[in-house]
């Protein structure tokens, strides 16, 4: 190959980069969730937790996971878009696991402490998940930023 | 295994488009791909149906308020098809950068 070739053959490779990071950018825009969608899934799962610590009837936890379930739906729908998470799903499905296997005994000792303490037991532990949930939303959201180099968008 | 690989059902500037918007996303709307990529309707089901045919891309398909919606999703075989060739194209563009960076040098060394 030729000097001219090779050069030609690198600015259009370089051009097909250049048009790769151009929409993986654009997309990845569309993929950020506003703040609202961390507060809409880290408040139900705080509120979910502080009435399984209170031993509250699931009838009225199921409205409350409807809502959740309801909010995540919409929102994908109307971005268009399913971003995958910053951890590959097999580290996601290892963390689920294991935040489940803590947050049930959990629950179960809340359940137990809530005899003695009151209702400050199961609201501690939904605030803990309610916090939980939005740090790991903000660190998902800022992971995706950084994909993109901007910190604008909102 | 080769981590290069020069793709020539991806390299087409339209396909190689979807399977950038795709590459980041577990899965995007037919009409997202149809608006980032500004083409028709017909145009953009012609290059899908020829990454599906490849193995790359899947399509699934569902009602929603009386109206058909389409998702698309890269294949593991179609993200590491894709990966393989951004690595082609990288390694294209090095090996460039790299003559330049000699003939300088040599142009450097003759003065």
């Amino acid at each position: 190959m030729s000097n001219d070739l090779r050069v030609n053959v690198s600015l259009k490779a370089q051009d097909a980069l250049d048009s790769i990071k151009d929409m993986e950018s654009a997309v990845l825009r569309r993929a950020i969730q506003p703040w609202w969608y961390g507060l809409a899934i880290a408040l139900p799962a705080g509120v979910l937790t502080t009435l399984a610590g209170m031993e509250i009837s699931r009838l009225y936890m199921a409205p409350v996971f409807l809502l959740m379930l309801i909010t995540v739906v919409f929102y994908t729908r109307k971005a268009g878009v399913l971003a995958k998470p910053s951890p590959s799903r097999r580290v996601l499905i290892i963390v689920l696991i294991t935040m489940i296997s803590v947050l049930v005994p959990l629950i179960l000792l809340v359940q137990e402490l809530k005899e003695t303490y009151g209702l400050i037991a199961p609201l501690s532990l939904g605030l803990t998940v309610f916090i939980i949930a939005l740090i790991a939303f903000i660190f998902e959201r800022r992971a995706l930023l950084s994909k993109i180099n901007t910190e604008n968008i909102i | 295994m080769s981590h290069f690989h020069f793709d020539t059902v991806i390299h087409a500037p339209n396909r190689l488009q979807i399977c950038a918007l795709l590459a980041p996303l577990e899965t995007a709307e037919f009409q997202v791909l149809r608006d980032e990529l500004r083409v028709s309707d017909s145009v953009l089901s012609k290059h899908i149906k020829q990454l599906e045919e490849a193995g790359y891309l899947k399509l699934r398909k569902y009602k929603a308020n009386g109206r058909q919606r389409t998702w698309a999703y890269l294949t593991s075989k179609g993200r590491k098809a894709f990966e393989a060739h951004v690595e082609e194209l990288r390694r294209l563009v090095s090996i460039a950068d790299g003559m330049q960076n000699n003939s300088s040098i040599r142009k450097q060394s003759t003065i």
